[in-house]
Order: C-alpha cells, then sequence, then structure tokens
C-alpha cells in the first residue's frame, strides 16, 4: 500500500485522535469497550454499492474488532466487494487501495483507520531495547513515525480539506491514463469567482490558472491527488481528489485576513518564472489601493505608471506611454469595453472607480492572439462580480470625491449586481488658484452597472454598463464636456471540461463637445464622437495536458462623427459645418496553442488575421500620385456609395512566447509579436486632450503596424516571495503619424494633408524586484529605455530635425520607482512610493526676435532638449477600524502626503512673450505636498 | 460618523491646497548664434509702406535687437513697377509717399544688405482692407473692453490683424505752481505753462498679436474681436484716453504665419499646451538658401479708427495717492539746493507767505516729485499732435 503523506498544516494529527478516541472510550458504555473478547480474523463480505463505512461497520461486526475512524475521512465512492473467510487486513487493504487510509492494530486489537500514515499503536521498536514485530501490509514501520509535535494541538479547520472527492465514475482495477477535472475557484463568502488562482498538482507537475471567470480546467492522470489551490489574498488550500474519469470540482477559497501571521510559502503563487506569457503585469484592486496617490484617490492607471515600462508625460495625463507606445496605441479595456478617454479632471483622475474594479492586466509584450487592434499593449480591467451572497454597501468621502457602492443577490447565490457612483465637489479647489484660473469650473462623475447571472451550470451571462461624463471650463465661457458610455454582454457556455465559449456583444461610444457663447455672433458647438459596436468569440479548448488551444473570430464596427460645428443661438452667424462621418468594419480571426512540450519547455503560438474595410458613403479626396498631399496636390474627389467597400487593409499578426525553465526558480522567456493599428488618435499636445480625435485609417493615412521582439530572463527568491525579473526589447512602429508645422487637426476636410508618416523605434531594458507577501511587501522598478521617431521622406512634404531620429514625446529614458509597503498590524500600515525620471524631451526656443510690438522665440528642431528631471515621494497611513467580523459597518482611513518633499517638479517649460518681453517659466502641476484623508466605509 | 469624526474631516477639509505653480525658468542650454534677418511691415496701397528690418538674438533675448542699416530695400511688382525705400534708421526703411499700387497686380519685396546678402519674398496678392463698422467698448464694473467691428459685403476678406496705439492724458496728485532754477543764485520761481508737469501723456502699444477670422461664418462680420481690457479705476481713464487701431487684410497663408507665431510665443503655458513649431517665412535668402529668414510680407491697404474715451463716461474713482502730506520747506538757497536742486526729492507746490496762517510756518509748500510730477510716472508732457482737447 501507498500511503500519501499530508503536510498540510490542518492534517489531523493522530496523537490527538489517540488522545480523543481514549477519551471516547473512556466515555463509551464500558460493555462497548469490552466486547471484544472473542475475535475472528477473517469476513465474508457480499457488498453492493456500499460505502466504505457500511465495509467498516460489516468488519467491526463480524470481527469483534474496534473500528475507530473518521467519516469524514472516508472515500464517498460506492464499491463493490464480494469476498469469502478472507482475513480482514486483507480486505481493508483492498477497500483503502487507492486511497490514503491505513490502519493498525493495537495490542487490544482496536482498530484505527487513518489518512496518512498509519497511527504506530506502540512505540517505536527499540524504544524499551526490545523488539516489536511489525506486520507487513499494515502501518506502522520505521518510516510511519513523525515527530506531530509541530501540529500537535491543531484541530482541524476545513472539513474539506480532508474529505476525499471522487472526480469521474468510479472503476475498479488500475486507474491509467489522462482525465480531466473542471469547475470554478470562488470566494467562499462572497461567491464572486477567482481570477488567477493557482491550481496543481505536485507530481507529475501539471497546474494551470484560473480565468477571469474563476474558471479552471486540468488534465490529470487518473488516480489520487492533492490538488493544491493558491491565490493571492486567499487561504491556500488544497482538495484530496482521486481521479476515475472526467468530473467537475468547484472550489471555495476563504479570504485571508491574517495577513502578519506567517509568509505563506508557495510554489505557484508568485508564478512568473513558470508562466508562458512575459510583459505581463497582474495588479489586484488591495496593491493598488495601497499605493499613495494624489487627493487619496485610488488609481489604477498611476499605479500601473509605476511599473516597469509604463510611463506618463506628467501629472496632469491619464495616458500611459508603454514601452514607447503613444498613447492611442494602449487597448483599453473594461469588462470587453473600449474605453477611448481615461482621464477625469485634467487628467488628474482616472475614470475607473476603485471599488468597482477587481484587477487589472497589462500585456505589453506577448498579447494574446485574441486581442488585437493597437500597437503597444492591452490593459485589460476587470470589475467585480457583486456579492452572491448578502447584500453590503460602502461608500467613500475624500477630499475631492465621493462614492458610493451597492451589491448583493438578486437571486441568491446565481445573479448578483454591483452598482457604483463616483462624482466630485473640486470647484472649492479651482477658488484657490492663481486669477487667470479663478472662474474655471469642473465636474465629473461616473456610473457602473455589472450584473453576473448563472442561467445553470454551463450558462452564465454578465451585463456590464458603464458612464463618464466631464464637464470644465478654463476661466472663460467655453465649456468643454467629454464622456464615455458602454454596455457589455457576455454570454459563457461551457460544452464540457475541455471546451467552452464565450460571446461578447456591447456598443462603445465617445464623444466630446466644445461650446461657447459668449460672442452671439461666433457663438458655436463642436461635437465629436466613435461609436463601436462589436461581437466577439472566444472558444477556449484544452485539448490534451500539452495543448490549450484558444481560437475565435471578432467583428468590429465603427462610426465616427469627427466633427459637428454648428451655431448656437439666432444671432450666431457659424455656418453649420459637418465632417463626413467615418465607417469601417475591423474583422479578425485567430488561433492560438499553448503547447507544453515538456514541463520545463513552453511555447505559446498564435496567430491572428485582421482585415479592415473602410467603408462608405464617402467623399474621398484623390491627390497626384507620387506627390506630396496638399491642398495644392489634390486632384478632385471620388464619391462612394453607402456600404461600398472603400479601402481595404489587413494581414497576419504573429504572437509567439517561449518560456524555458532552467532550474524551479529560474527561467528564460523570449517573445515575438506583432500588431495593426487601423485607427489614430490625432494630437498634437503633449498630455491626452479632451479634444484630442481619433481617425480612422482611409485610402490617404495608412494603419500603423509594428513589431516587437522581447526577451527575459526571470528569478525567484526566498521559497518564491521575491520575483526579479529583467526584460529587453526592440520595437519597430511603421505609419506612426507626427504632424506638420502648424496642423490644423479640428474641422479639417482634408487632415491628411496636416498628417505625416514617420517611423518608430523604441527600445529598453526594465528591471523589476517585487514582493507581495509578507509585512514588507513592494516592488522596485526601473527602465532604461528610448523612443525615437524619423521622418526622412521628402515625398510627405516635411521633413523633420532635417530627417534624423528625434526623441518622442514620451521618450524619458531613465525611470525609477519604489513602492513600499509595510504592515504594522492588521490595521495600521505605512506607504512610501518614491519615483524618479529624466525629464522629457521639449522644443525650446533657439533665438530671440522682435515682431508685433514685441520680442518673441523662435523654434526650429523638435524635442532637442529635455525639461529638468522629475524626482516625487508620497506617503501614506492606511487606518483600518476594528475587525470584528460581525458588526454592521466596517471603517478605515486614508491619510497621507502626496509630494512629500514639495519639489516643484515641472509639467513643462515655456517661454511665452508678455508686455513686450520674454519669460521662460517652469509649470508645475504641484507646487507644494499635498496632503489628503479619505474616509471609506462599509455596511453590511 | 460620529461628530468628533465629521470635525475631523472639515478640519482636513479646509486644509487650503495649492497646486499648479509657475517658477521662473532660465535654460541651462547654450543657445546657438543666430541673427537670422527679421523683416516686418506691410506693403501699404493707401498710406506710406514701412518695413523694419532686425535680426534675433541669443535667448534669454535681454541684450539689444541689432538694426539692419544701408540695405537697399524695393517693392516690386509684377507688372515690373519697382518702387524704393527710403532707410530712415534704427533698421526702418519707409516709402516717402504712399505708393501708387493696383490691385490686380501682385507684389514682393527685395532686400539687399550691406554685407551683399539678398533676400526676395514670394508675390503676394494686395488684398483691400475694409473699412471699420466701428472700434467699440462696454463697461462691465468699471472694466472697459474695447473690441473692433468690421464686415466685408463681398465676403472675401475673411482674415484679419488688428494693432492699436493707446494714449492716455493723466494727472500728478499735486499741481506744482513753482519751480527751481539752478541760477546763479539758485532759485524758486513761478512756472511757466509750457513747462507745467501736472498733465502728461503715455502711449502703449499692442504687444500682442491680434489675429481674427471668420472663416466659419455665414457672412463675413467681424463682431466684437477683442483688443484690449483696461482694469477699472485705473490711470488710463483718468482723465481722458484715446485708441487708434489699425486694421490689415490678410491672406490664409499671412494668417497661418501669424497664427503660428502667436501660438509658439503667446499661447503656452497651459496644461494642453500645443507643441511649438518652426515657422516658415514668405522671404528667402537667394545668395544662402539655407539662412532663415523671419517674417510674412503682405500687402493691401489699411484701415484705421480712433475713438475717445472720458472719465465722466466710464466713471473712474482713480486718484493717484501720494503717501504724504505736504510739507513746508525753508527759503535758504542750501536748502532749496539740496531738496529741490541737486537731489530732485522735493518739487515745490506753493509758497507760504508770511505771515503764516496760525499752527504753519511760512516757506515752500512741497511734496516728494513722485507726487508731483507727472512725468516720473512714465509719460510726457508733450501733448500728441492729434490730441482733440
Amino acid at each position: 500500500m501507498t500511503a500519501h503523506r499530508i503536510n498540510s498544516p490542518y492534517y489531523f494529527s493522530p496523537l490527538v485522535l489517540l488522545l480523543g478516541l481514549g477519551l471516547a472510550c473512556l466515555l463509551t458504555p464500558v460493555r462497548d469497550c469490552m466486547a471484544q473478547g472473542e475475535k475472528r480474523e477473517t469476513v465474508t463480505l457480499d457488498l453492493q454499492k456500499a460505502t466504505m463505512a457500511d465495509v467498516l461497520k460489516e468488519v467491526e461486526k463480524q470481527t469483534g474488532h474496534r473500528v475507530f475512524y473518521d467519516t469524514l475521512d472516508l472515500d464517498t465512492a460506492k464499491i463493490d466487494i464480494k469476498v469469502d473467510r478472507a482475513p480482514w487486513p486483507q480486505v481493508l487493504t483492498r477497500v483503502f487501495s487507492g486511497s490514503d487510509l491505513s490502519f493498525s492494530e493495537d495490542r487490544h486489537g482496536r482498530v484505527f483507520v487513518v489518512k496518512g500514515a498509519a497511527i504506530a499503536t506502540d512505540l517505536p521498536p527499540g524504544f524499551f531495547d526490545k523488539p516489536v514485530a511489525v506486520e507487513k501490509g499494515f502501518g506502522g514501520g520505521a518510516d510511519s513515525i513523525r515527530d506531530y509535535l509541530e501540529d500537535a494541538g491543531k484541530t482541524p479547520v476545513s472539513t474539506l480539506e480532508n474529505k476525499l472527492f471522487v472526480i469521474g465514475e468510479k472503476t475498479p482495477g488500475p486507474q491509467k491514463g489522462i482525465a480531466n477535472l473542471a469547475g470554478y475557484a470562488r470566494d467562499a463568502k462572497t461567491g464572486e469567482p477567482i481570477a488567477g488562482a493557482s491550481i496543481y498538482i505536485e507530481n507529475p507537475r501539471i497546474g494551470v490558472i484560473s480565468d477571469q471567470y474563476g474558471y479552471f480546467s486540468l488534465s490529470i492522470p487518473r488516480g489520487r491527488h492533492i490538488l493544491n489551490i493558491q491565490s493571492i489574498g486567499m487561504h491556500d488550500t488544497h482538495r484530496l481528489i482521486v481521479v476515475y474519469g472526467d468530473g467537475k470540482l468547484n472550489i471555495d477559497l476563504v479570504t485571508q485576513v491574517m495577513t502578519l501571521k506567517k509568509v505563506i510559502v508557495s510554489a505557484e503563487k508568485a508564478s512568473n518564472v513558470r508562466k508562458t506569457d512575459m510583459g505581463v503585469q497582474k495588479l489586484d484592486i488591495k496593491t493598488i489601493k495601497q499605493v499613495p496617490v494624489v487627493f487619496g484617490e485610488a488609481d489604477i492607471l498611476r499605479v500601473m505608471t509605476t511599473l516597469p515600462g509604463v510611463k506618463t508625460v506628467g501629472e496632469a495625463s491619464t495616458g500611459l506611454n508603454v514601452r514607447g507606445g503613444s498613447t492611442d496605441q494602449n487597448l483599453v479595456l473594461f469588462n470587453d469595453a473600449t474605453i477611448y478617454n481615461t482621464a477625469h479632471f485634467f487628467g488628474l483622475f482616472s475614470v475607473f472607480n476603485p471599488e468597482v474594479v477587481k484587477d487589472v492586466e497589462l500585456y505589453k509584450s506577448s498579447i494574446p492572439a485574441q486581442y488585437g487592434g493597437r500597437l503597444s499593449s492591452v490593459l485589460d480591467i476587470s470589475s467585480r462580480e457583486g456579492n452572491k451572497k448578502e447584500y453590503t454597501a460602502s461608500a467613500g468621502i475624500g477630499l475631492l470625491t465621493s462614492r458610493v457602492n451597492i451589491e448583493g443577490p438578486l437571486i441568491k447565490d446565481k445573479t448578483s449586481f454591483i452598482v457604483g457612483g463616483r462624482t466630485t465637489y473640486a470647484n472649492w479647489l479651482l477658488q484657490d488658484l492663481p486669477a487667470q484660473y479663478k472662474n474655471s469650473r469642473a465636474s465629473f462623475y461616473d456610473l457602473n452597472l455589472n450584473i453576473a447571472h448563472e442561467i445553470n451550470k454551463k450558462n452564465n451571462l454578465y451585463l456590464t454598463g458603464y458612464m463618464s461624463k466631464d464637464r470644465f471650463n478654463l476661466n472663460d465661457d467655453t465649456t468643454y464636456g467629454y464622456g464615455n458610455k458602454n454596455v457589455s454582454l457576455k454570454w459563457k457556455h461551457v460544452f464540457n471540461n475541455q471546451f467552452y465559449f464565450t460571446a461578447s456583444t456591447g456598443y462603445d461610444r465617445y464623444d466630446y463637445s466644445i461650446q461657447s457663447t459668449e460672442n452671439p455672433v461666433n457663438a458655436y458647438k463642436l461635437g465629436f464622437n466613435i461609436n463601436q459596436l462589436y461581437l466577439r468569440t472566444n472558444f477556449n479548448y484544452f485539448l490534451s495536458s500539452s495543448h490549450t488551444l484558444d481560437f475565435g473570430v471578432s467583428t468590429l464596427h465603427y462610426k465616427l462623427h469627427p466633427g459637428m460645428y454648428t451655431p448656437v443661438g439666432s444671432k450666431s452667424l457659424v455656418v453649420p459645418d459637418t465632417l463626413q462621418a467615418e465607417q469601417a468594419e475591423e474583422s479578425a480571426i485567430y488561433l492560438s496553442d499553448h503547447y507544453a512540450i515538456t514541463s520545463d519547455f513552453t511555447i505559446d503560438a498564435g496567430i491572428r488575421y485582421s482585415l479592415f474595410n473602410y467603408l462608405g458613403p464617402s467623399v474621398q479626396n484623390n491627390y497626384a500620385p507620387g506627390e506630396p498631399l496638399t491642398t495644392e496636390t489634390q486632384i478632385g474627389t471620388t464619391t462612394y456609395p453607402s456600404g461600398k467597400i472603400i479601402k481595404t487593409y489587413g494581414g497576419p499578426e504573429y504572437r509567439v512566447s517561449a518560456r524555458y525553465v532552467l532550474t524551479d526558480n529560474l527561467s528564460l522567456k523570449a517573445s515575438y509579436n506583432t500588431q495593426r493599428q487601423y485607427i489614430n488618435m490625432l494630437s498634437n499636445t503633449t498630455a491626452m486632450a479632451p479634444t484630442d480625435i481619433w481617425k480612422l485609417a482611409d485610402p490617404n493615412i495608412k494603419p500603423q503596424s509594428g513589431d516587437q521582439y522581447s526577451l527575459g530572463a526571470y528569478r525567484n527568491f526566498k521559497n518564491n516571495t521575491i520575483e526579479t525579473s529583467v526584460e529587453v526589447y526592440y520595437r519597430d512602429i511603421d505609419n506612426y503619424l507626427d504632424y506638420k508645422s502648424g496642423a490644423q487637426l479640428i474641422m479639417n476636410h482634408h487632415i491628411e494633408t496636416d498628417v505625416l508618416e514617420t517611423k518608430g523605434r523604441a527600445y529598453g531594458v526594465e528591471l523589476l524586484i517585487k514582493k507581495l507577501t509578507g509585512k514588507l511587501n513592494g516592488w522596485i522598478s526601473y527602465t532604461y529605455s528610448r523612443t525615437e521617431l524619423r521622418q526622412n521622406n521628402p515625398a510627405e512634404g516635411e521633413i523633420i530635425n532635417n530627417g534624423s531620429w528625434y526623441p518622442a514625446d514620451y521618450d524619458k529614458p531613465n525611470d525609477a520607482t519604489v513602492v513600499g509597503n509595510y504592515r504594522f498590524t492588521h490595521r495600521f500600515s505605512v506607504s512610501v512610493n518614491a519615483t524618479y525620471s529624466t525629464g522629457r524631451p521639449i522644443t525650446l526656443p533657439i533665438a530671440v526676435f522682435e515682431y508685433a510690438g514685441s520680442l518673441r522665440t523662435l523654434y526650429a528642431d523638435r524635442n532637442a532638449y529635455r525639461i529638468p528631471d522629475y524626482f516625487r515621494t508620497d506617503f501614506s497611513m492606511n487606518i483600518d477600524g476594528n475587525h470584528k467580523v460581525h458588526q454592521k459597518t466596517h471603517d478605515s482611513w486614508t491619510i497621507g502626503v502626496y509630494n512629500l518633499t514639495g519639489r516643484h517638479n515641472p509639467y513643462s517649460v515655456y517661454y511665452v512673450s508678455e508686455n513686450g518681453a520674454v519669460n521662460g517659466y517652469k509649470l508645475s502641476i504641484f507646487g507644494s505636498a499635498i496632503p489628503f484623508v479619505n474616509f471609506n466605509i462599509r455596511f453590511n | 460618523m460620529s461628530k468628533k469624526r465629521i470635525k475631523i474631516l472639515l478640519c482636513f477639509f479646509s486644509v487650503v491646497v495649492l497646486w499648479r505653480c509657475k517658477d521662473p525658468y532660465i535654460s541651462p542650454y547654450k543657445s546657438p548664434v543666430t541673427g537670422y534677418l527679421v523683416v516686418e511691415g506691410y506693403i501699404s496701397g493707401n498710406t506710406a509702406t514701412q518695413f523694419t528690418l532686425s535680426h534675433s538674438i541669443e535667448l534669454p533675448g535681454d541684450s539689444t535687437i541689432p538694426t539692419e542699416d544701408g540695405a537697399t530695400v524695393q517693392v516690386e511688382g509684377n507688372d515690373n513697377t519697382v518702387h524704393p525705400l527710403v532707410g530712415q534708421g534704427n533698421g526702418v526703411y519707409s516709402s516717402i509717399d504712399t505708393l501708387a499700387l493696383s490691385p490686380q497686380v501682385q507684389y514682393r519685396l527685395r532686400i539687399g544688405r550691406s554685407n551683399g546678402e539678398q533676400y526676395l519674398s514670394n508675390f503676394v496678392q494686395y488684398k483691400p482692407t475694409p473699412p471699420f463698422d466701428s472700434v467699440s467698448w462696454v463697461n462691465t464694473d468699471g472694466a472697459v473692453q474695447i473690441y473692433a467691428n468690421t464686415h466685408d459685403p463681398t465676403n472675401n476678406t475673411r482674415y484679419y490683424q488688428w494693432e492699436y496705439y493707446q494714449t492716455w492724458e493723466y494727472n500728478s496728485s499735486e499741481q506744482s505752481l513753482y519751480m527751481y532754477v539752478p541760477g546763479p543764485p539758485p532759485q524758486v520761481i513761478w512756472r511757466p505753462d509750457s513747462l507745467q508737469i501736472y498733465t502728461c501723456y503715455q502711449n502703449l502699444n499692442s504687444t500682442n498679436l491680434l489675429l481674427g477670422n471668420t472663416t466659419k461664418l455665414a457672412q463675413d462680420v467681424v463682431y466684437e474681436a477683442p483688443l484690449v481690457s483696461i482694469p477699472p479705476n485705473s490711470v488710463q481713464i483718468s482723465v481722458l484716453y484715446t485708441i487708434l487701431v489699425k486694421q490689415y487684410a490678410l491672406t490664409a497663408d499671412g494668417y497661418n504665419f501669424l497664427s503660428i507665431m502667436q501660438k509658439n510665443t503667446e499661447s503656452l503655458g497651459s496644461i494642453f499646451d500645443v507643441q511649438p513649431s518652426g515657422t516658415v517665412s514668405n522671404i528667402q535668402c537667394l545668395t544662402n538658401p539655407k539662412e532663415e529668414v523671419i517674417g510674412w510680407i503682405s500687402a493691401g491697404t489699411v484701415q484705421s479708427q480712433r475713438i475717445w474715451i472720458t472719465r465722466a463716461q466710464v466713471p473712474s474713482t482713480y486718484y493717484y495717492e501720494c503717501q504724504k502730506p505736504d510739507t513746508i520747506l525753508g527759503q535758504d538757497s542750501a536748502t532749496i539746493t539740496n531738496d529741490f536742486g541737486s537731489s530732485g526729492i522735493f518739487t515745490p507746490i506753493f509758497f507760504v507767505a508770511p505771515p503764516p496762517p496760525p499752527g504753519e510756518i511760512s516757506g515752500w509748500d512741497a511734496n516728494y516729485s513722485g507726487c508731483v510730477d507727472c512725468r516720473l510716472q512714465g509719460g510726457t508732457t508733450t501733448k500728441p499732435s492729434f490730441w482733440i482737447y
């Protein structure tokens, strides 16, 4: 018999069992304890569909041996057994075969059935220098003597961990071959799915990570296994399983409240060494909330900028520059919905409500084949599903914003909802601005609604609604407004254990408007919007333990209104002017295979074919062939009817990544990917502005394309509690758009004459040291990177910087960040965040001249200089109320200081002509240390 | 939340948060030596044509702008007419009379520098400027905003530029009736009207590029294009104020050139700044095509309009407050030499003749010169030729 050793902390200590049994024996009527005078050693059984307990009872009855066991330990499977006068140890050996139960008999003929090593009913041989016979096949024996003191005193916490789960129909005989186990990992308290949980068996080493629905599917050899389940923030657990065939197992995980007790050492928790994908950063909302940010408002995008390879041009911008990409090269998905503008309040906040977000995943080098349409990265933000068990609410009050969230079950354990809203009352702050901004006003809000519904075990529906709105004016009567509106519906269907699919459909909209009515003759309103309707399917097929296939098709219909300029009021002489609507269809088909060649060598290979059709109705400007696109070289127009395919772009995109594990905690990864982007943001401001417009590729503007090579080494230390990684990358970008001098981007009927197609290149090294467990946690990141552009093609009409490479606006070569959190107690922790980066490039004047009554500055080469370096330190304290579980409200405070040193970090430097003279200024968004306080309360 | 917590919260709310600040910036970079030729002016068919030639200097722009004198400058028409301009010094070249130009002809500017470098502009369209409808002003709580209004019934002008020349009369705090003369002997004499220092005139010309277009409007109408704003109760409208506004029609390219210059030099400093960019002039160096030249040559007519605003029209409460009450100074020659003469700290106002009024002494009633001499506020006592009162 092969006795599996279980080294779980919850292991049922045999010593305790013995004591307990002894006590039980004392309390049981004497005649029972003594009714063991005559004992027969054989049994005759003829049982069908009997449980182990039935068999044990029968053995007890027939032999007179008292059998002690815990019913929770016993296998739930039904067995058929037929024996005639067989020795009882033989029968038990047979019944327990394939389980980890073992038994032993003491000198009084009592039989103890326990899990794992059999109970030593005698002191070890030689203890009293007296040999003790150990029967073969029975428990006991030298190797079964263990030091149980380690676990002594522990009582079983989770009975589920000691129970044996049978997967599939029980079949007699040896179990060979592979079977599939699938199920969901959920939070035991709220019923919400747990994404990213690691589910694995040790021998052979096979593991899988649960997906965003908490779903996992694992192909493992038939037989008995310990299934380990680990997830950050949850108690590690395991399930004893015996696999006879394909089957299902759902696992409930318990939130880890006792974060200080000890560092849970785990093999998979920090699995960056073992994962195939590279350049992927995942942060859960708990980690995000620890990082101090301005005004104490937890901000997903700000925290992303602390990661290597992710930058932003300054404080007033939530636009991310990932590995030298521009801000429009990131696909920002919020539960499948594309968010076009991620900024609230001049870019000081991001549009994502931290109370609704579950986690954020950033793909910056190996982008899965199911995603496409942007060159640099995919930022996948998942929202929480809402509590499936009970109603809860939370509220937060900060200096600038307040938020309320309500969640709960619509149908208990089946349907849950979460509703969240945020708004600002920031106008009081704007009154303290310098006089020129005194009459500024700004407000925003955002609303979230998520509904998750389980139709049945195989079908789930998810509905997401999102809306954000911003309005502001900067000291004059010009009012700016913009907003996102998104709704998506996703259906998940499980065909069988190995095969499931999701289909999602939805509508995304981004719009802005600018209105000015002060001058009645010029009163106008300018409007812009993007609308897109999409359908995406994704099939996930666990072909075998070494192959997992992902494939699907998607289609996306764009409709853009690039500009509507209309009069306001009866006195306005403004001529209504509308840029013609743009429409296009972007479709893709993809297939990718996760191929585990050996357990150490894994390849993810994918191909995506994307196709973009620019559709009529449209009137397209034609230009003389071979000439630069200018208004002078335009030679007429062509009119296309509705639905006519005007121009098609497309091609294959390759996504390959490979991982080779050198040792248990060291691996190498490489990846190559190509991307195509058919929609560009047109902006000649450095920061993402609310007036930036988006433009589809069309006959005159080619789509951007790019490829990226990256290589990385990953090493974990101290039992995987410290992750380190080094990644290098090189990127090429084609048809990146830059702008001619003085380009007119708004309400331009021939925008192609104002843009330039440039080439881009980016390269860099990213270092990361991360510790996400223990009292002290956080990360240190450093990036060296360059991003350069070049326009040396005279056919474009204008050569920039004499055709040599020039740095992009967001080229910040050195960038280092330290994020640290120290938990003093369960209720009190302190976070510090420090960041340094090279100043971004800027175009500075080269000379001064006099014109129109004033000295003025002359500009020449783009981005030839840099603003001063950036350095900032933030500090915050998180104070939780008491942790009593059964109280009506739980509250917490966050108090901190942003920009602790009060350094005037430059946002930009500029020269301006004032009263005839030229003055140079350094503009800082924050001119002092900014204290903040946030109060959060949760209601049950 | 308990009451105590609300209190704490309010306390934090009241923390004044200062954000966004501007510090002076001095570029650590050495700017290259440029010395590019800067050409500014307008080929005018209804006033004297005038161009100014100067050179660009290094950052931060605190040295004197060098002017280009001794050059030959002429306006050429594509009908082969040549109109030479005459150097006036200080880099200024102008026509003696109004040039006889024709709306059907295109014009260009040719410059020959004394060092032999030759410059030539593109031919530009002669674009007549429509007259003003009015130069109007609006008084909002004492602040006066001045606007330009015009229209072109043919809808052809579309692009406009304005310049203004402000002049105002103002008074010092006290009127001096006497003046010091060094002599010998040094003495205080009756101040003649011609040397009065109570009423001064000051000029201030536009330093911003004032541009406007009507391309998005159904009619070529400029309504209340803002020119200049005068703060409430300021010295400008303390007595009498006048503004002369000049209006120029521009071509689309000329407008774009100035618009980029405006964005590069006047509109920076916001969060969403447009990147400054290079400008391309319509005048080039023939002898060294790589040499940059700054300026845009336009041709057409100039319209001008002057309006007057009196103190009573606003009305204003402006008064130049003297910090000190008058003081009586002795009549001895040492006192008048020290206080009125060499130091010039004091200026005599009137004479307190003996016997003095009760509680006073006799002598020169005087005050600090800054309170008495209006020229010390920056103006001159010379009445401009166009002054109507």
